[in-house]
């Protein structure tokens, strides 16, 4: 961690609305990016780093400086991710919650660009397929090169309990994997936008 | 898909020792389900390792600092619902226990009598307000009354102002803390 980093979370622990902030705009992107893997939505991920950041914002006095800051930060995000997973077989809107902005614009932006590049790969629709907690493990393993302890600790879970579920999620990639390419893909990808993947 | 175990979880393993990885590739070149199975695991791990970091649309942390404002809003106010209600659930437990006191320290006859009395008390209040305006009525005429009604109805809403003013500044207060 560095000093400038430590000097932004004693402030906001202090109530500097600005340092958090700093904090905000240093870590938004693991943050989103966690949420845009485990969600697969643009806007869903959007609002999740945002829930994120406010929910951490509240708890920062529990946080502990051992840890680092973006292992906490994204602890956070997995554990929001899937419980909104979990929750999405009983929809609820919570209208108070929504977003104000939420007009889509024409530019193309980039987790647009991202996700449509990415999209050529199976991955992201496989994804998809796994549980929740499987998809964490996937990701964190993946995208954030956590170890099998440091996943165990960011889901609350047994080391045994993250490796069997790491083999599981990787066999079961591993057997969809060939069924996705097996399908002719061209007609299918055409309309992919990030919304539907 | 027994004869498969273990090889079939070392092809997931990612750190297997050497003599695991020897029999695993023997078990390979006999085993075409394992064979392919790894493959398949291959390919799948060549684009894990890809990893695409999806970005969020431009001016995230501007839309952070808007809804910082209106998530510190909406605590305060189920904040102060919350003491509200503890206070609402402190003052009835209070008042209950206070009756059920008094219940089982007055008899029914007691109670009675008690009932009657104050029934008696309100009714005499009422009736003497009643003279009181009545004699007001008739001391001065209407728009007076109307006067001192609009002051009465002002200094009310002055005070709903200050109430208001006072819980402004609380809520500053909590903002600046929080
Ligand atoms: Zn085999």
């Amino acid at each position: 961690m560095s000093t400038l980093e430590a000097e932004w979370i004693q402030e906001a622990i202090q109530g500097n609305d600005d340092s958090f902030a700093c904090l905000v705009e240093l870590y938004q992107r693991p943050v989103y990016n966690l949420c845009y893997r485990m969600l697969g939505n643009a806007q869903e991920a959007e609002d999740a780093a945002q829930e994120t950041f406010w929910r951490a914002y509240q708890a920062l006095r529990r946080y502990d400086p051992q840890r680092p800051f973006v292992t906490w930060l994204l602890s956070i995000a997995a554990h929001y991710c899937i419980d909104q997973q979990r929750k999405r077989r009983v929809p609820l809107l919570d209208l108070d919650l929504l977003p104000e902005e939420d007009i889509p614009d024409a530019a193309p932006d980039p987790a647009r660009v991202v996700s449509e590049r990415d999209s050529q790969g199976q991955i992201h629709q496989l994804l998809k397929k796994l549980s929740p907690l499987d998809r964490a493990a996937i990701i964190l393993r993946y995208w954030y090169d956590f170890s099998e302890e440091d996943i165990a600790r960011t889901l609350s879970l047994t080391v045994s309990a993250v490796k069997s579920r790491l083999f599981r999620a990787r066999r079961e990639l591993a057997e969809k994997y060939q069924i996705e390419v097996e399908k002719p893909l061209v007609g299918r990808r055409a309309n992919e936008t990030p919304s539907t993947i | 898909m027994k004869p498969h175990q273990p090889y079939e979880a070392w092809i997931f393993e990612e750190d297997l020792s050497q003599e695991e990885q020897q029999r695993l590739t023997e078990h390979l070149s006999q085993c075409e389900a394992c064979r392919s199975l790894r493959e398949k695991w291959l390919g799948t791990q060549t684009e894990l390792q890809e990893r695409a970091m999806a970005v969020p649309r431009a001016g995230f942390t501007q839309r952070w600092k808007t809804s910082l404002v209106v998530r510190k809003q909406r605590e305060q106010k189920k904040q102060a619902w919350r003491v509200f209600w503890i206070f609402s659930g402190v003052a009835s437990g209070v008042m209950a226990g206070v009756f059920t006191y008094f219940l089982t320290q007055i008899s029914l006859a007691g109670w009675l009598e008690l009932s009657v009395e104050m029934i008696h008390q309100v009714l005499g209040v009422t009736s003497s307000i009643g003279g009181v305006l009545s004699a007001w009525t008739r001391l001065y005429p209407f728009p007076l009354t109307l006067f001192m009604v609009l002051l009465f109805l002002l200094s009310l809403l002055g005070l709903i102002a200050l109430w208001l003013f006072a819980l402004s500044r609380t809520f500053q207060e909590g903002k600046e803390r929080a």
